[in-house]
């Protein structure tokens, strides 16, 4: 996968800066156009997903053959009785977590900046994983909206569960930290409902 | 063992081979080693049945991290795989060895994540003594991804057990791991730490791990280990693409090639290991004759001295008020920008030295060290006069590094020389002893020579030696420049050891330094110079090495040379600039450059660096500092500020201009330094901080920015920042506004237990916090003074508090 920012993710970027209409200052364009690049050029994409099937229990959803229950209500919610899942994760990898602080340090604009297009970016990754899981699936079968540990009143803590199942470490290379913060920090966790 | 008698063979997958006897796998397989040892006992039969001399216990993730939901103790759970393995092996009747597998830990190492390279360590010795207690052969480190958690756990190894280590690491198909480590960092930091076997595990097939396996080979004379997995794996049933057979015919190269071991990771079964057996047979192993290339490395890049490369002596206070005061401040970014801009310059080797009066230079260098291999691949030079601090940095080191330094005295050569062969550096010896600096070069090379000898006595080689015959300045000791050149000349020729030399004390005390300066590097260089400590922001002395490359037929087709200066050569001209070399500008930066006319106001506004700090410059002459500050970069910020509020720029705009104005606050800071005004910029002190838990700290470093460029000192704690540490600076420094970040709401409660602390310890201080999910409600109701919902407010609460309203 070889996710890349374009032009048309500008607006999503400058969103993400608090962006509000006004003069974009010359310096400051030139940084963006150069993030983006940077962005593209420093990220290395990994990811991994699995396919589940599900119950609806009491305690939650409870997922086959995986040892894990997802609780609460939000989650019920959001998979709306779909009897199978995705688990999916993508990361930018660590050297981008890297390039941020390096920027940081050197131009703290540039490094804000760049730190967005990260998650732009992270985020259309996550979109293009989602469109491979869909090519993966049969018929017209594709995957839902996703949902994520911390979301609604599903806790942060299944992170834990999340990565484990993904074989996360294994295939992407994320870790957690002991606050659930997934490591690199440009990383995509979610679960997403399958659907006709 | 002897590693090269013959093709050992390891065995295969375990986890496949556990489901597929129906082992009931939990969240944690390793506790089959309790729960369920025959069906482990049946993998490990099965694996001595198809041939494996050596079979892995199946303790992957038995560390205590991964052990912290289980009923078992990490200690039981070790044993009882290590008993597991012995009896099958005894069942067996056959000469098998069995390794202690160790995973990684799946914490997150210091500065990336929490844990700390002391605690990896105490997990890798806890389950290392339960498995040698049990019986273990060897121990084995595989799938590791993280260099310098690797280290910890063969210093564990190597300071609590006897056994013999192996490491493996998981390589992705750019030939680094998911953190980053480069293939031949990894066998050249391994080798000088005296590990046993190194190779490659996981991740791919034969076929794509082979090149990674021959650059093994290239830069590292050790036996090589080769467990890959049964090809690549389909993303949806998790099944590998190689059959038994395939995966045979692609193991074969790695035969021809001459490696110690061969084995199989995910997706092989015995099937696989059987066809191993047929490959190996009738060949053997191939021992490579030891490496004698000069390597320096970090996790990241390695550096073989072929060349003259520059060492870079920016980081060190000596001398450097500026830099002194960073230093005490802690402000560990200075010193990161410090290294940003000398890497960015060209330097390949960073000399890094924090030693200041009454600072505790052991704890700031071990952080140094951890900040800048965690941001530049640089490899450091670790400069110190104190074996602890030394021996500190090298601990913690991610990479083989070179010591700064040691001379001929042999107290000074039997203290550090042993601590460098431990921890694998090369070293720097100073053509010098008791008696000082002898004049004649004769004399430096006889103690150049003795260092060399206490070197071999200690297990270091010429390979690892860097002779430094020492600059004298041309204005005291002239004639005992030419002793200098001939000493460097002719240690390399006696004694094939590398040469190393500080330039610039060469024009000490004569006027025009640069001249001098670059003059001498050329001669140290024609003599033979490996490594020149200079100043790579000076634009001369980069020139001077980049053009003797050239000149000494080593920049082959002068290539690397015009690729430098035809750029810069155009850009001076674009601009105008005929006697002055400007820095080469990367896209993106240009945002910084000048521009012509307009005022420090409109400058700052616009984020021109260069133009404010030309017209902070400028603005010295005719005015005194102080004034600058409060009527022209004050003003300026302020109307920055306000432009933010009423949403006429955004947050970028806000920083650009915050950096500018930064830029013209150097020059006066730099300026007041240098004519020792006796008067200060700063406002006030605030101290900062990322609570503990929390690793996210661009909301903290954006506050920081902006309140330095109000002029106010920060006191930078960075993140992760335990509530202890935060309480102990306060109070030290008689601090009265602390600022606190947390960005999650898991953290929120490590702020309010920092800001219960402060309160505890009775410190006349006040509390400001931020963060995304703070509100101002909320912040009162953690017993928080201010609420700061951006930067530009933290900004407004400090200046109210210290009183410099309408400054």
């Amino acid at each position: 996968m070889d996710t890349r920012l374009t032009i048309e993710d500008k607006s999503e970027i400058l969103r993400y800066l608090g962006y509000r209409g006004s003069e974009i200052t010359d310096g400051v364009e030139k940084r963006i156009e150069a993030c983006m690049n940077k962005a593209n050029e420093v990220s290395k994409i990994g990811y991994s997903y699995r396919l589940f099937s599900v119950s609806y229990e009491e305690s939650g959803v409870v997922v086959q053959n995986a040892l894990m229950t997802m609780p609460g209500n939000s989650i019920k919610k959001h998979l709306a009785g779909a009897k199978k899942v995705a688990f999916m994760c993508v990361t930018l990898g660590r050297a981008f977590d890297v390039e941020v602080e390096a920027q940081m340090i050197k131009d703290p604009a540039s490094g804000v900046i760049l730190n967005a297009c990260g998650i732009a970016l992270t985020e259309k990754a996550a979109d293009e994983l989602q469109a491979i899981i869909d090519g993966s699936l049969e018929g017209s079968l594709h995957t839902g909206v996703r949902f994520s540990p911390g979301y609604g009143d599903l806790p942060l803590s299944l992170q834990e569960d999340f990565l484990r199942v993904l074989n996360a470490e294994k295939y992407a290379g994320i870790r957690l930290n002991s606050s659930y913060l997934c490591n690199p920090s440009k990383t995509v966790t979610a679960v997403c409902a399958i659907i006709d | 063992m002897d590693y090269f008698d013959k093709i050992h063979i390891l065995d295969g997958g375990m986890g496949t081979e556990l489901v597929k006897k129906n082992a009931p796998m939990g969240k944690l397989p390793e506790e089959l080693n309790i729960t369920h040892p025959e069906i482990v006992k049946d993998v490990h039969r099965s694996y001595i049945e198809a041939g494996a001399d050596v079979i892995y216990t199946c303790s992957f993730g038995a560390n205590p991290y991964k052990c912290k939901h289980s009923d078992h103790s990490v200690g039981e759970i070790v044993k009882a795989s290590v008993k597991n393995a012995k009896e099958a092996v005894k069942e067996s009747g056959k000469d098998v060895r069995v390794a202690l597998s160790m995973g990684t830990i799946g914490d997150i190492l210091e500065p990336f994540g929490n844990l700390k390279f002391d605690d990896a360590y105490e997990m890798y010795k806890e389950m290392m003594t339960a498995g040698e207690e049990a019986g273990a052969d060897i121990l084995v480190l595989e799938t590791q991804t993280d260099l310098l958690e690797v280290k910890a756990g063969v210093l564990a190894a190597k300071e609590n057990t006897k056994l013999p280590v192996w490491v493996t690491m998981t390589f992705e198909p750019n030939g680094r791991t998911f953190t980053g480590t480069l293939v031949e960092s990894m066998a050249i930091t391994l080798e000088s730490l005296g590990v046993d076997a190194i190779g490659v595990n996981c991740s791919l097939g034969p076929k794509e791990l082979l090149p990674f396996v021959k650059r093994m080979r290239e830069v590292s004379s050790l036996p090589l280990i080769v467990k890959p997995n049964a090809g690549l794996p389909d993303p949806r049933t998790g099944e590998y693409d190689l059959s038994a057979e395939d995966f045979a015919k692609d193991m074969k190269e790695f035969v021809n090639i001459g490696v110690s071991m061969l084995g199989g990771c995910c997706g092989t079964t015995p099937e696989y290991i059987r066809g191993l057996v047929d490959i190996t047979k009738g060949h053997k192993p191939v021992k490579l004759k030891e490496n004698n290339h000069s390597y320096l490395c970090s996790s990241r890049e390695y550096v073989d001295i072929t060349k003259v490369h520059v060492v870079g002596e920016r980081v060190n206070p000596t001398g450097k008020k500026v830099f002194q005061q960073a230093l005490i401040n802690h402000d560990i970014d200075y010193v990161k920008n410090q290294a940003i801009e000398q890497v960015e310059a060209g330097a390949k080797i960073l000399d890094v030295n924090v030693g200041l009066p009454k600072i505790d230079e052991k704890g700031l260098m071990v952080e140094v060290v951890k900040e800048l291999q965690a941001l530049i691949g640089t490899p450091l030079q670790i400069d110190s006069s104190d074996p602890k601090v030394i021996e500190a940095a090298l601990r913690v080191y991610n990479g083989k590094a070179l010591v700064n330094s040691v001379n001929g005295e042999d107290k000074v050569l039997d203290t550090i020389l042993p601590i460098a062969k431990k921890y694998g550096a090369a070293v720097i010896g100073l053509a010098m002893n008791e008696g000082g600096i002898p004049n004649e070069y004769e004399k430096r090379v006889a103690i150049a020579g003795h260092i060399v000898e206490k070197c071999a006595k200690y297990g270091i080689g010429p390979k690892d030696i860097y002779i430094d015959c020492l600059t004298l300045a041309a204005s005291v000791q002239q004639k005992e420049v030419r002793d200098t050149l001939n000493a460097i000349r002719l240690v390399k020729e006696k004694y094939g050891v590398h040469t190393v030399l500080g330039v610039s004390n060469i024009s000490f005390g004569l006027p025009k330094r640069e001249y001098i300066n670059t003059t001498f590097l050329t001669l140290a260089m024609d003599a033979g110079l490996d490594l020149a400590i200079i100043n790579p922001n000076n634009a001369a002395m980069m020139g001077a090495v980049d053009a003797f490359l050239v000149l000494d037929n080593v920049d082959k087709g002068a290539m690397e040379y015009v690729d430098k200066y035809a750029q810069i050569a155009a850009l001076e001209k674009a601009q105008g600039i005929t006697n002055k070399s400007v820095k080469l500008v990367k896209p993106g930066e240009a945002a910084g450059n000048d521009e012509a006319g307009g005022t420090i106001f409109d400058h700052i506004l616009k984020g021109l660096k260069d133009s404010v700090a030309k017209d902070a410059e400028e603005l010295l002459k005719t005015k005194a500092p102080l004034d600058i500050v409060n009527d022209d970069l004050i003003p300026a910020l302020d109307r920055v500020g306000e432009d933010f509020e009423k949403g006429k720029s955004f947050l970028p705009q806000l920083l650009a201009s915050a950096s500018a104005a930064e830029a013209g606050f150097s020059v006066i800071k730099e300026y007041m330094a240098q004519n020792k005004t006796g008067e200060t910029i700063s406002k006030g002190e605030i101290v900062l901080a990322t609570v503990k838990g929390d690793v996210h700290d661009i909301g903290k470093n954006i506050v920081k920015t902006i309140l330095e460029n109000y002029g106010f000192t920060v006191i930078d704690l960075g993140k992760d920042v335990p509530p202890e540490k935060v309480v102990e600076v306060t109070r030290e420094r008689n601090i009265k506004l602390v600022g606190l970040s947390a960005l999650m709401t898991t953290t929120v409660a490590s702020m309010e237990e920092t800001i219960k602390q402060l309160h505890a310890a009775g410190l006349d201080c006040k509390v400001m916090v931020g963060g995304a999910v703070l509100t101002e409600e909320f912040a009162m109701q953690i017993g928080a003074d201010f609420y700061s919902k951006d930067a530009k407010q933290s900004a407004d609460i400090a200046k109210k508090f210290f009183g410099c309203e309408g400054a």
